[in-house]
């Protein structure tokens, strides 16, 4: 029978196997790894994300409060609400990130854990990804209200403010689709691949 | 103090189960440096569960969880284990020494026929080869004990077809 010679060799190359030195050096070196998992990489990625992204709203802001003599300090104030908004985003996938996986548990109730904690931070990439659109463009509707920018003269004599805001809405309509599939697209490239394996490794143990 | 007394606990039990570690390695990742990563990230993972482990399962059992855990659903290094199936089970280095071509050749075919094998029924295997009982395997990987009988009756079945087509 097969698995029985290899029983034998296993046993065999268990005894010789390799002999690592491991040392109380090492060991304190351990905390200092840089972990290669995937939630580690997701963890440090989202961290970037913050970073870059409070950077340049702080900048934004401030270029908004100096310029043009103060005229559009509102929207500095919307990024400033923008930033917030992004770190409570940011809490919350980090939360889902710290909650995913559980190495010490059953292989099987581990990968559960792990898709379940997946499939929810996929929502949450895909639900804050696609109200993105909508909100900034109530955004500058609220600012062209209030600043009486008139966008198309043309349309705004003939008709008033009604066509415009109808147009407006329309666009804004179209533009949360186009934005909600290109989400979807870009969340499915990055993580469809592992949530099919996951459960494609589920539904093998389950079978 | 508490640290170094938590760090001489860790190095005594790494150094007596570090077999676990280096078979799970050596059965996911073909090449030596896919080995070393995965190596580091269980070493990793071990030491952050290591304040955790309460005795409530035998330390073999959870580390084969955290060692098993880690080399199956960790995708990111999984796209860089494709390449060769050749040398993932540990070589015996006491066959090799002897000229015994007929049966180093056994070995390489096995060798191959388990690599060829899913993530999930390698992990039998290797519970299997280390002599696990059933309710060990379950304890390890959640799947229900009749269901691992079927599950490893259908990996001998599998393994005896692939060796006769090598």
């Amino acid at each position: 029978m097969e698995l029985e010679y290899l029983k034998e060799v296993w046993k065999e190359a268990a005894n010789q196997k390799e002999i690592i030195v491991l040392g109380r050096e090492e060991v304190s070196e351990i905390p200092a790894i840089r972990s290669q998992s995937l939630v580690s990489g997701m963890r440090r990625n989202l961290f970037y994300e913050l970073v870059i992204v409070l950077s340049c709203v702080v900048a934004i802001a401030v270029f908004y409060f100096i310029s043009f003599g103060g005229m559009l300090k509102e929207v500095s104030w919307a990024y400033i609400l923008l930033a917030v908004a992004f770190i409570i985003y940011y809490y919350k996938k980090n939360k889902l990130l710290k909650a995913m996986g559980c190495p010490a548990c059953m292989v099987k109730s581990n990968l559960r854990l792990q898709l379940v904690t997946l499939e929810k931070y996929v929502r949450l990439y895909l639900l804050a990804g696609t109200a993105l659109a909508p909100v900034v463009m109530l955004f500058f509707y609220i600012l062209f209200y209030y600043k009486h920018i008139v966008l198309f003269p043309a349309m705004h004599a003939k008709g008033g403010g009604i066509g415009f805001t109808l147009l407006y809405l329309l666009f804004t309509s179209i533009f949360t689709i186009v934005f909600y599939f290109l989400n979807r697209w870009y969340v499915n490239r990055l993580y469809g691949r592992h949530i099919q394996k996951l459960k494609s490794l589920l539904q093998e143990m389950e079978e | 103090m508490a640290t170094d007394s938590i760090q001489e606990q860790f190095l005594e039990l790494i150094k007596e189960n570090n077999g676990i570690i280096h078979k799970v390695c050596h059965l996911y990742c073909h090449s030596t440096q896919n080995r070393q990563d995965l190596f580091q990230e269980i070493l990793l993972q071990l030491w952050k569960a290591f304040p955790k482990f309460r005795n409530e399962s035998k330390i073999s059992t959870w580390m084969y969880r955290i060692a098993l855990n880690t080399a199956i659903s960790d995708f990111r290094k999984q796209q860089r284990r494709i390449g060769t199936v050749d040398g993932a089970l540990p070589e015996s280095a006491g066959l090799y020494d002897h000229d015994l071509i007929e049966q180093k050749e056994r070995l390489v075919v096995l060798q191959r026929a388990v690599n060829h094998l899913s993530d999930i029924e390698k992990a039998l295997v290797m519970l299997y080869l280390e002599e696990k009982d059933y309710h060990e395997m379950e304890e390890v990987l959640g799947i229900k004990q009749a269901n691992l009988r079927v599950k490893m009756s259908r990996i001998k079945e599998k393994l005896r077809r692939q060796v006769e087509q090598m």
